[in-house]
């Protein structure tokens, strides 16, 4: 199958071919269709195992720094080995029953960690294969060229492996895709059926949380308090969206997740000083009216609101189309409302 | 808006009405009861209906969308096309009040004005998905249709219950030769004359007006007035005007419109004049020329003015359909015929001119799409040139208008889809074809039409006749799924053009 350059000037290798009929019968014809065998299958089974693995990513070299901390990781570890072995030992030496009793424990938090271990692992690794879907998705996209769509709606479709009623969607954009769509429309339909729900929930658990800290840091006697419910409530948050766009990610994950979150608020220059959202939020003349804690309040709800559309960003596995993207205004609206029915 | 009529106070009644009472057993009908507080509600009532009304009836919008485009270019096809699918709302989906799943359905109603002919939606689909399957025929003139879509707004997050909505969707199918007479209000006759006599004498326009400049060589505008030579200059005048449309030379600049498409014009006096070397505004009276000036002037007085006043002027949305692919076919003349007309045409979105009728009347079109149609005559790989191609023919006159006019956007649409894309090998190498049947037979063909390399010049020197666009037949078995004839983008077509009223 091929994609057709959309803006390739230079002509085709040996000349300009000729418009001329050709016989229907005759030749080795293949339809170009955008919907391959691949996303009708995909349509109708519910597990396909078309994943492409992630595009490798160029890994970094660890700095000096980097090395010393896992020597010293190492050194603990081996460390904890002998101790472990040491304890087992003086159990044994003690009594039999003992010595089992430990070792059965020992061996009991061994799995544990390594079970939690390979969960961040896993956790991690669909955060970075998110990361390249979304990638690739944005390069097909922004080609707009013919045949690239099928393979990131396979990954897609391993991706939302979580979500128990995809089949449906899919036949959805089965039925719509014709020949005639390009990747961009291809896709914009996939993510149309597929996602938009999602981001619907998402958008939803986004604006609980932000309601819930604006609440209850406007009700909450200490700043102290009010730094814990935030960081708590935009943790359960951020949790939620990831999980619902299928990224689990474990504690490192979800602290590296946090931290691109904040960064992207800085990249995309959503962040704002309080003053301004305050201003933002009430109008320069009305902020003065209101009492300081509401107000710090609104802040609050407004930078978890923030924090939340930038979690969907960062965890949704292709772009927003455009018009998709969740804005921060109904947010807001929602959040003006507040102090009228509480106070 | 009619004023609301005033509410009927209510007789004040129970215990709060009982000063009221007093007043009025006092025998004194024409007092002014004190006001209770049942009559506060009343009205607090009353004025809550009245604005829920007021914002109901705003809330009813209403668009008008014309369609246009030269002779032959798919209007009739292409509101055919969009009736079914908002009819049936099967293809549509990125149209994104459907994509959203706020659209509740549509409804054809008749149509506002008896004396506009209805557009023939059921005749027209009829013959497109009767056996054997075969295009409308022409159209003489504008027609138009009403539809009533029904949209379920955006739900705010606080209104739970968002009440369905109705949109009123006017479609108007009118000749393209109609627009490109607009610019013909701003021209008097000796320019117009001037003007046509110099594009007459350019190839290959020199070739097909080769009798009619014979005849304009025989007469001057000071020989006696004569309505037989008037109405001969006026036949050639508008043979060569056809000439120009044919298929093989594909001409876009076609003035003026009602020679061509005359609508109900057919053979009025009207028609008979031309344009007529060295015509000067002070033609003396009694000669040929000052005849053909004062027709030129009754023809912009009594046809494209109350065109413009009575369709155009009415208009908040517009499509300009182009049949790029036939000019491709036909060669570069009738390409740069193209920009001309296309260039023509945009003049009329431009805003802030400040002209009578802008002033008389007030809405202006605000969108502009101009559409090149038929893009399932060639490969799906290519639509994104041709689409480009269009946009550079535009792009001279989009640049003038963009600060000061109708929002503009170009695409590539086809009404009805009638092939499919296949990729095929040939001489090593694959090349991107259209299956279809062609106009006229009965099998199937695959085509490779030649592709589009570089759409800033389309047609590059040197290269003979690097397209062959084919027509082709509907597909038999056309709308029988009931989801809607078969398209390419006219859900985004529309979502340009109505999209924002079915928010
Ligand atoms: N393949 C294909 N052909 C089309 C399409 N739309 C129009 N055509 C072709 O173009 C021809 C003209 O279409 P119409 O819709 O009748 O054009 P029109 O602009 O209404 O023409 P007039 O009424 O004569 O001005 C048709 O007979 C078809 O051959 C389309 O979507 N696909
Ligand atoms: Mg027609």
């Amino acid at each position: 199958m091929t994609a057709t350059g959309t803006i390739d000037r230079s002509p085709p290798p040996g000349g300009r071919p000729r418009p001329m009929e050709l016989d229907p019968a005759d030749r080795r014809i293949d339809v170009l269709d955008d919907r391959p065998d691949a996303l009708a299958a995909l349509a109708a089974e519910p597990a396909a195992a078309a994943e492409t693995p992630a595009a490798a990513q160029p890994r970094q070299g660890w700095p000096a720094l980097g090395w010393a901390v896992a020597g010293i990781a190492a050194l603990v570890a081996v460390a904890l080995c002998f101790d472990a072995a040491a304890l087992v030992a003086r159990a044994f030496a003690a009594s039999n029953v003992l010595g089992v009793a430990v070792s059965g424990l020992l061996a009991a938090v061994v799995v544990v960690v390594i079970r939690a271990f390979v969960d961040e692992l896993r956790g991690l690794g669909r955060l970075r294969r998110g990361d390249a879907l979304r990638a690739e998705a944005e390069r097909v996209i922004a080609r707009a060229g013919h045949g690239d769509a099928a393979g990131v709606a396979a990954r897609l479709k391993t991706f939302l492996d979580h979500r128990p009623d995809t089949a449906v969607a899919w036949r959805t954009v089965d039925t719509h895709l014709t020949d005639a769509h390009d990747d961009r429309e291809s896709l914009y339909l996939v993510e149309g059926a597929l996602l938009v729900p999602i981001d619907r929930d998402a958008y939803g658990a986004v604006v609980r949380a932000a309601r819930d800290t604006a609440l209850a840091t406007a009700l909450s006697p200490s700043a102290v308090l009010d730094l814990a419910i935030v960081l708590w409530r935009t943790a359960r948050m951020t949790r939620e969206v990831a999980g619902l766009y299928g990224v689990r990610p474990g504690p490192v994950g979800q602290v590296r997740l946090i931290r691109r979150l904040v960064s992207n608020l800085a990249v995309a220059g959503l962040a704002e000083t309080a003053h301004h959202a305050a201003v933002d939020a009430l109008g320069g003349s009305l902020a003065a009216a209101v009492s300081a804690r509401i107000g710090q309040g609104l802040i609050n709800g407004l930078l978890a609101a923030r924090l939340g559309v930038a979690a969907m960003h960062a965890c949704r596995p292709m772009p927003f189309g455009p018009e998709r993207a969740p804005n921060l205004l109904g947010i807001r609206a929602e959040l003006l409302r507040m102090p009228k029915e509480v106070f | 808006m009619a004023v609301p009529p005033a509410p009927v106070r209510p007789r004040a009644r129970g215990s709060d009405g009982a000063a009221a009472a007093t007043v009025n057993d006092a025998g004194s009908g024409d007092v002014v009861p004190p006001i209770s507080r049942d009559d506060l509600r009343y009205y607090g009532q009353r004025a809550a209906a009245q604005a829920s009304t007021l914002a109901a009836r705003a809330a009813e919008k209403q668009i008008r969308v014309g369609v246009t485009g030269l002779q032959r270019s798919g209007k009739t096809v292409f509101v055919t096309s969009v009736i079914d699918n908002l009819l049936k709302g099967g293809r549509l989906p990125m149209l994104t009040a459907i994509a959203e799943d706020r659209f509740l359905g549509a409804q054809l109603r008749p149509p506002p004005a008896a004396d506009v002919p209805r557009f023939a939606y059921e005749g027209h689909l009829g013959t497109l998905t009767g056996t054997p399957a075969a295009w409308p025929a022409r159209t003489r003139g504008v027609n138009q249709i009403r539809l009533v879509l029904k949209i379920r707004p955006k739900a705010m997050m606080r209104r739970l219950v968002s009440e369905a909505r109705t949109v009123t969707l006017d479609l108007v199918d009118y000749p393209g030769e109609w627009l490109l007479d607009l610019p013909l209000l701003d021209l008097d006759y000796p320019e117009w004359s001037a003007r046509t006599i110099r594009l007459a004498a350019q190839a290959p326009r020199d070739r097909l007006s080769q009798d009619w400049r014979a005849w304009l060589g025989q007469v001057t505008p000071d020989q006696p007035a004569d309505d037989e030579t008037a109405r001969q200059g006026a036949a050639l005048y508008t043979a060569y005007l056809q000439a120009c449309r044919s298929d093989d030379t594909h001409l876009s600049v076609i003035q003026p419109g009602r020679f061509v498409e005359p609508g109900d014009f057919a053979n009025a006096p009207l028609l008979a004049f031309c344009p007529l070397a060295g015509a000067d505004a002070r033609d003396r009276r009694g000669g040929l020329g000052r005849l053909m000036a004062d027709r030129y002037d009754a023809y912009k007085a009594s046809v494209v003015r109350p065109f413009f006043i009575r369709h155009f002027a009415r208009l908040h949305r517009q499509i300009v359909l182009v049949d790029l692919l036939g000019a491709l076919n036909a060669g570069a003349p009738a390409l740069t015929d193209m920009r001309a007309a296309l260039t023509d045409s945009l003049a009329s979105f431009r805003h802030g001119r400040g002209t009578w009728i802008e002033r008389l009347t007030g809405t202006r079109v605000d969108r502009v799409l101009f559409a090149a149609t038929k893009a399932d005559h060639v490969a799906a790989t290519q639509h994104a040139n041709v689409r480009l191609t269009l946009d550079t023919l535009l792009a001279d006159a989009r640049r003038e208008i963009r600060f000061a006019g109708a929002a503009i956007d170009v695409t590539a649409v086809a009404a009805v889809k009638c092939t499919r894309t296949v990729v095929t090998d040939h001489d090593g190498r694959q090349l991107a074809c259209v299956e279809g049947i062609p106009a006229g037979r009965t099998d199937k063909t695959v085509l490779f039409t030649g592709d589009i390399i570089d759409p800033s010049d389309p047609i590059p020197e040197g290269i003979e006749r690097p397209y062959r666009f084919m027509n082709f037949q509907p597909p038999p078995g056309l709308g029988r799924d009931g989801r809607g004839l078969p398209n390419i983008r006219l859900d985004q077509a529309l979502e340009f053009l109505i999209g924002d009223h079915l928010a």
